[in-house]
């Protein structure tokens, strides 16, 4: 296992918040905005701004889709989200075994 | 960044995939549903035999069997309106009752009037169905004993094949009460249990 | 003691990546060779029954079947250890057990029992596989293999209702388009190196 180097801390996936999306969507094959907001702990609007960060990064996509004519918005994690957590959770590795 | 940033890290993530978990536990309610429907259907079998009654099968089994559709197509509906996210278990959980259903609902109605499978065949074949059924629902559940139902289903078909008569409507229906409404009960259980913590 | 949990927490979630990751890799060997071992055994049949042999056709099946299961378990002990088992593969391996199972005990142990007769039996074997193909489209993310199915359930229902030897014609047939020829396109898929999801 080569060395850890902070420079390959992904500072996408690097804050609380976004990790914790990132988490759960690991989990689950989508989401739901409201069950995202449950899980992470954070108000919409600072919610809705991390989700957006990670929009525009590819690491999540969305579809917008009605369920009982509510509107509902659900996030997946792409292929690129994947490897991202994978490769955050390899660093966090070296830095245990360092 | 140190060693103890990487364990508060991966705790939390730890933790969060717990919780996200505890809303993808399985409510057993089909299992509950479907098992309790067809051993009713088998009872009144076994009574139509008994009392010499000359009702025909397509009546109660076709009723039972439409009714049992009808609550697996509620639950799909409740479970869009809850809280739950889609997984690819769960997916893969309707998918595998959706199709073993079918084939079952084939075996049991066309192929009965068809005239190709005799009456007396039937449990054990859908014993078979539902051994292949719980073998890869095990894989999916968490409860790895899950799985070896399946070997009971299959035993339970090998038995009735070699021994065919009425009392195998008590077989199926020991069976059915055993290795589906039971394990749908423990379930059930664990679902309440985790949607209280939550 | 820190350490040990944090290396234990890691396993998990390297778990929960690996589990979300669906892919299966797919040659379409196993399809091509229980195909054609299952085409050979039904045309063994339908012949014998024509030009009137007189075999032991339990022993032909029982061989035919032995073979394609040991060619199996050849196939896994030779993976062992150099393939990745991704959730997708595993959650694979466990349909095409069940189904293996579900049809050795309807073609061998109902047919010995007397309870299923052999006209019922290509119906019902037609019937499981559509129920394993089902599973597999699902698996795979794939609409054609989910459309297989179909074409098993209906080949099952229509074979019902055929009580003669052409029944046995009609399940080699679709055992050639709907399982050899299916094999074959996995494999010229796999060859492109193409990963199937």
């Amino acid at each position: 296992m080569s060395e850890f180097d902070y420079q390959n801390i992904d500072d996408l996936i690097h804050s609380r918040i976004r990790l914790a999306i990132m988490s759960v969507l690991i989990t689950v094959d989508e989401a739901d905005f409201n069950f995202l907001k449950d899980k992470v702990n954070a108000t919409d609007g600072n919610l809705s701004v991390h989700l957006k960060k990670l929009e525009e990064g590819n690491y999540i996509s969305v579809k917008k889709e009605f369920i009982d004519r509510k509107p509902k918005t659900l996030y997946t994690l792409t292929k690129i989200g994947v490897k991202a957590f994978e490769a955050y959770v390899a660093q966090l590795e070296k830095l245990i075994k360092k | 960044m140190d060693e103890k940033y990487a364990v508060d890290e991966l705790q939390f993530i730890k933790k969060i995939i717990e919780d996200s978990k505890r809303n993808l536990v399985y409510n057993g309610r089909e299992h509950i549903g479907w098992g309790l429907l067809i051993s009713f259907a088998l009872i009144v079998d076994y009574l139509n035999y008994f009392f010499g009654w000359n009702f025909h099968f397509l009546l109660y089994w076709g009723i039972v069997v439409a009714l049992g559709w009808l609550f697996s197509y509620y639950s799909s509906q409740q479970r869009k309106k809850e809280n739950c996210p889609k997984t690819f278990a769960g997916k893969m959980m309707g998918t595998i009752w959706l199709g073993t259903g079918i084939g079952m609902t084939l075996v049991g109605f066309v192929g009965i009037t068809s005239g190709a499978i005799p009456g007396t065949s039937i449990s054990a074949l859908l014993s078979v169905f539902l051994g292949s059924a719980f073998l890869i629902s095990g894989y999916l559940h968490s409860e790895k004993w899950m799985k070896y139902l399946s070997i009971g289903w299959w035993l339970g078909a090998v038995i009735m094949f070699f021994y065919p008569g009425v009392h195998t409507v008590f077989i199926m229906a020991f069976m059915l009460l055993f290795l589906q409404v039971l394990p749908g009960v423990y379930f059930y259980k664990k679902f309440k249990k985790e949607t209280e913590l939550q | 003691m820190e350490d040990r949990n944090a290396l234990d927490e890691l396993v998990f979630i390297k778990k929960v990546i690996e589990d979300s990751k669906r892919t299966v890799a797919e040659n379409g060997v196993g399809y091509i060779v229980w195909g054609i071992l299952v085409f050979v055994g039904l045309l063994v049949s339908y012949l014998s029954n024509i030009f009137d042999y007189r075999f032991n056709s339990f022993l032909v099946w029982l061989s035919l079947m032995g073979f394609g299961w040991l060619t199996t378990l050849w196939s896994v002990w030779k993976k062992k250890g150099k393939a990745v088992k991704t959730f997708g593969t595993r959650l694979l391996s466990a349909v095409w057990l069940s189904a293996g199972v579900a049809m050795m005990i309807i073609g061998f142990v109902a047919t010995a029992s007397g309870m299923v007769r052999g006209f019922a039996v290509s119906p019902l074997i037609a019937i499981v596989l559509g129920v394993a193909y089902f599973l597999s489209g699902q698996i795979y993310g794939s609409t054609w293999v989910k459309v297989l199915a179909l074409g098993w359930w209906i080949g099952g229902i229509a074979m019902l209702f055929i009580v003669s030897i052409t029944q046995v014609l009609v399940m080699a047939f679709m055992m050639l388009f709907f399982q050899v020829v299916p094999g074959f396109i996995f494999y010229f898929n796999s060859k492109k190196s193409v990963v199937v999801e």
